[in-house]
């Protein structure tokens, strides 16, 4: 019976935590911040973040990722950290295009990612927002 | 630092009855335009944008600069010139 117990146990306490993709990390969520925050003080407070593209005439080969947040934090591509972010104001980053892993971490708010495709000649712009 | 936006109206130059807004930019950012963006900002570039008549919501965001915003209306035939700039610079 106590075996029975402690292997019910088990099977909850793995169904409860988060699923990770084959490199150890959380999956992107696809528009909601459905994860919890990764070491950022996180009280658990939501954040909303919408993004779209817009056409860069003069954007040549390039991309690049143009983020508005509402908090201080920072913006991370592909697990590093590329762009300090402060209250309502623009922050811009030149890439490549290809594919990104992008998260946000803002004190005191949930961890947000997402994986976006940046195209030549395209501005990929994100505002965040609690 | 602070973002200041220079406006001026003069009738389309190809005399249609088209409604645009144009841009010079002091800075690199993104103007958008009823909460979605809408043209991309070069320092010393200009751009424009062809809008539907009436009132629009204009949103600039520069890089390093606070973000401004207004009420602009755009009339038929009119094209609403913006210049926005930093508030040290003349």
């Amino acid at each position: 019976m106590r075996v029975a117990v402690l292997l019910i146990a088990i099977v909850a306490a793995c169904a409860s935590s988060p699923r990770r993709d084959e490199h150890g990390g959380l999956p992107p969520s696809a528009g909601q911040d459905q994860h919890p925050c990764g070491g950022t003080g996180g009280l658990g407070g939501k954040l909303e973040v919408t993004q779209s593209t817009v056409l860069d005439p003069l954007g040549g080969e390039d991309g690049a990722i143009d983020i508005t947040s509402c908090c201080r934090g920072v913006l991370l591509v592909d697990g590093e950290i590329r762009l300090r972010l402060n209250e309502d104001k623009l922050a811009s980053l030149d890439v490549s295009a290809g594919r990104y892993r992008i998260a946000l971490e803002f004190e005191g708010l949930r961890r947000y990612e997402v994986v976006v495709r940046v195209a030549a000649g395209e501005r990929v712009v994100m505002t965040a927002r609690r | 630092m602070d973002l200041d936006v220079d406006q001026a109206v003069v009738p389309d130059p190809a005399g249609g009855s088209s409604s645009a807004i144009e841009v010079y930019s002091c800075c690199r950012g993104i103007l958008f335009v009823d909460g979605d963006p809408a043209l991309v900002l070069h320092a010393g570039k200009t751009a424009w944008l062809e809008v539907a008549e009436g009132e629009h919501r204009i949103t600039f965001e520069v890089e390093g600069l606070r973000r401004w915003e207004a009420n602009v209306t755009v009339a038929a035939g009119e094209r609403v010139y913006m210049k926005p700039r930093r508030r040290d610079d003349f």
